[in-house]
């Protein structure tokens, strides 16, 4: 993409550039042209009207009987054309536009022999022109009239050669072109390097835009200039600094969001709680009131305190699993055992399971690789899913089942399936069930983001979680969490 | 890439079929016949009518006196319906002679020479020039270089003097009358040359070959501030006339002086029509006598009497 529009760029400067300096180049040319004709006019028709005035001066001193007739002119022609080798031919009309005086005779090409032909002295006062004769070249056609106002004696039609003014223009032609070859691949090198100086700093700024990690967010290593990329590179630093506070302030959310979640998950769990905690107190009770029974008994009264010991032992442990639960962490990543952070949230779980006459199945594989993921928001996820479980099947007189089952799935990722018969979801439903707030449950009996919660810390892990479900049969949930965590 | 290639392959050609095809354009030169000299304005019809010709004497070079008189004679032609042309003599006697033998019928003579052949030919003078001051005279002027410590006639004793043609009024001037008047003879000058052109004896003295030159007061007004230095100044004399054979037709004479007469170098569309004519008459003509010329001629028949030297 980058190389194209590079191309792209240098392809169309480098034809703007060769046309413009072709247009240059050719106005160029023929201003130059131009003025070494008109110069080259110029001098002839100076030579020309000097010879001229020679010449009518003759032509008056015969009239004028100071000199001969016979013979004079012709002197003056050949003596003129001796001393100037610029003139290839010279012809002179009576004032008849009869041939009066001509250089040469020689030549047999009527075009050439008589110039005249195509410029005839008919023509009067024509005064240039150009021409390319068989015999000479490229000849410089003067003409001028001998001529004292309206006192005229004829004309004189000269002939210049032109051929080294036209090398000149050859060798201009080719200077010209060279030059402008030369400055348009020089120019076109110079864009080139330029092109490629600029899209390898928008390559680099691009580079490091698709390396971008929210995770590991670092400043970036271009060097912001004072120009349009500099701006670029300072605003994409900027960006990435806003970036990272407004992540920063959503995992802030997102944390308030799980503890509330959380918390409403332990309140779910108050009720369980409270029995199991309220069985060892029963016995604690039952113990205290057999010591006060028999207070001397010391060997009883040891044996009940030992039972006591082991009611607070067993309260302490739940609360402390209680604890543990609710507390609330920041993001931790660790290598743990997904089947052992299973069986913490399943201890939570006892009584309600058996209150409600629920089967827990396991099928952990027993040797599946530790999973780099948070144990405590992992935790939360089982626990919403086996709660979501447990109220489908609260209906059930007979209880049912939850099937748990861990499993490696291809080189790296844990399949983690819970599976339930509960009353499932209807299909309508099935599509919103990660929907934030969305819930079929009963005013206050659940917050609606349970599940949502569940998929964005799954996401966060780098897992995929999902779900299948056929009202009246049971609901499936499929998670599959990469063994290396998130990249 | 290939299409790349190709597609930078083809602008080469075409550039290349782009430059190959100005090239040919631009070496071929040949152009078409442009007009540099206006046409020239017609002769009047000549209608059988006979051409009268005018004679100049040769104060300049042939060519010279067709830049500067044949405007005149177009001018008279187109205003008379008379064909007036040219003809040029060798020397100011050869006009005379011209005159004597009918070759010409008019022409423009300078006032000596006029002065002496109006004594034995059958000529009269009908117009005389005006300066650019548009008086009917001109001056005769004793020019020196710049730095020459010439000042006055009085200084010339021992020098060297060029003058225009023996029969000018310049050339006579100095010699036959305004030596005698500071009291010195031809012989006290180391030397007098005469040349054919009031100009040439400008650049004699320029060039120091000369100490001191006489011209008439429009030529070295030419040089004046560009190495000349106008040391005395002869009265007014009547200006160059123009004459006519006494037998010619006087209605020609009469449309001649007509003609002439008109020219009013005030109007600008006659200074432009007098652009090209000899200066020495392109401010206009009045009537001439014969009198007008007497005192002059007065002057040179009693010098003539005495002895130069």
């Amino acid at each position: 993409m980058m190389r194209s529009l590079k191309a792209r760029i240098v392809l169309f400067l480098g034809i703007l550039m060769i046309v413009l300096t072709m247009m240059i180049s050719i106005i160029l040319l023929y201003q130059w042209r131009s003025l070494i004709l008109e110069n080259q006019r110029q001098n002839a028709l100076a030579v020309a009207r000097t010879f001229a005035a020679s010449i009518l001066d003759g032509l008056i001193y015969q009239e004028s009987g100071l000199l001969p007739n016979e013979g004079y002119l012709e002197n003056q022609i050949h003596n003129f054309l001796g001393k100037n080798n610029q003139v290839r031919w010279l012809v002179m009309y009576d004032r008849d536009g009869h041939v009066a005086v001509r250089s040469s005779f020689e030549s047999s090409d009527p075009g050439d022999a008589g110039e005249a032909e195509a410029l005839p002295p008919a023509a009067g006062r024509t005064g240039t022109r150009i021409y390319r004769s068989r015999s000479f070249g490229w000849i410089l056609e003067t003409a001028l009239p001998l001529q004292i106002h309206s006192k005229s004696w004829g004309e004189l039609h000269m002939g210049f050669d032109l051929e080294p003014a036209r090398a000149r223009l050859q060798r201009l032609f080719f200077l010209i072109f060279g030059l402008a070859v030369l400055f348009v691949v020089s120019i076109t090198a110079f864009i080139w390097f330029f092109i490629n100086r600029v899209t390898q700093s928008l390559g680099r700024l691009v580079t490091e835009m698709k390396q971008f990690d929210l995770d590991n967010i670092t400043p970036t290593q271009m060097k912001a200039g004072e120009d349009e990329i500099g701006v670029l590179v300072s605003n994409f630093e900027k960006m990435k600094q806003r970036l990272q506070q407004s992540r920063q302030q959503l995992l802030n959310a997102q944390r308030q969001i799980y503890h509330a979640e959380k918390l409403a998950s332990i309140g779910r769990l108050a009720s369980g709680v409270a029995h199991e905690i309220n069985n060892p107190l029963h016995g604690m009770k039952s113990c205290l009131y057999a010591i006060a029974q028999e207070p001397r008994n010391l060997p009883e009264v040891k044996r009940y305190l030992g039972l006591a010991d082991e009611a607070l032992d067993h309260i302490a442990l739940i609360v402390q699993k209680l604890l543990g639960f609710s507390r609330q962490h920041a993001k931790q990543t660790v290598a743990m055992e997904l089947n052992n952070e299973i069986e913490k949230v399943l201890s939570l779980l006892t009584y309600r399971l058996s209150k409600n006459q629920i089967i827990i199945e396991k099928k952990f594989q027993s040797d599946l690789p530790l999973l780099h993921a948070d144990p405590h928001l992992i935790q939360e996820v089982i626990m919403n899913l086996l709660l979501n479980s447990m109220d489908s099947m609260e209906e059930e007189e007979e209880g049912g089942t939850i099937r748990i089952t861990t499993a490696r799935n291809g080189e790296g990722h844990i399949h983690l399936e819970i599976a339930d018969t509960g009353c499932g979801i209807d299909s309508r439903d099935l599509d919103k069930i990660f929907d934030p707030f969305f819930t079929t449950k009963d005013e206050g009996k659940g917050t609606g983001l349970g599940l949502s919660v569940s998929l964005g810390i799954i996401e966060s892990h780098g897992g995929t979680i999902t779900c299948q479900s056929r009202p009246y049969r049971g609901t499936t949930f499929h998670i599959t969490l990469p063994i290396q965590g998130a990249k | 890439m290939k299409s790349r290639i190709a597609l930078i392959l083809l602008i080469l050609i075409f550039f290349l079929a782009l430059t190959l095809l100005v090239y040919r354009n631009f070496m071929d030169i040949t152009t078409a016949p442009d007009t540099v000299f206006p046409p020239a304005a017609p002769l009047a019809a000549a209608g059988g009518r006979d051409t009268v010709h005018v004679g100049v004497i040769s104060r300049f070079s042939p060519n010279l006196i067709y830049e500067g008189y044949q405007p005149i004679m177009d001018y008279l032609s187109r205003e008379t319906g008379i064909i007036f042309a040219l003809r040029l003599s060798s020397s100011y006697e050869e006009t005379i002679a011209q005159l004597d033998q009918g070759q010409i019928q008019s022409a423009f003579l300078g006032t000596y020479l006029y002065l002496k052949a109006r004594r034995d030919h059958p000529i009269r003078c009908i117009l005389k020039p005006l300066n650019s001051q548009l008086q009917p005279y001109f001056h005769s002027m004793v020019i020196t270089r710049d730095d020459s410590p010439i000042r006055s006639i009085s200084d010339l004793a021992g020098k060297r003097l060029a003058l225009p043609s023996a029969l000018s009024f310049s050339g006579n001037w100095l010699l036959g009358y305004e030596l005698q008047r500071h009291g010195l003879k031809v012989s006290d000058l180391d030397s007098v040359r005469y040349f054919g052109f009031h100009h040439t004896v400008v650049y004699q003295v320029l060039l120091g070959r000369f100490d001191a030159g006489v011209v008439k007061d429009r030529v070295a007004a030419e040089f004046t501030g560009k190495g000349i230095r106008v040391i005395a100044v002869s009265r007014e004399i009547p200006g160059s006339p123009i004459i006519v054979r006494r037998d010619l037709d006087p209605l020609i004479t009469e449309a001649m002086v007509k003609a002439l007469l008109r020219i009013d170098a005030r109007r600008p569309d006659h200074r432009a029509l007098v652009r090209d004519w000899d200066p020495e008459f392109a401010w206009g003509f009045v009537p001439a006598e014969e009198s007008d010329y007497d005192q002059v001629d007065a002057i040179f028949a009693a010098l003539e009497k005495e002895p130069r030297r």
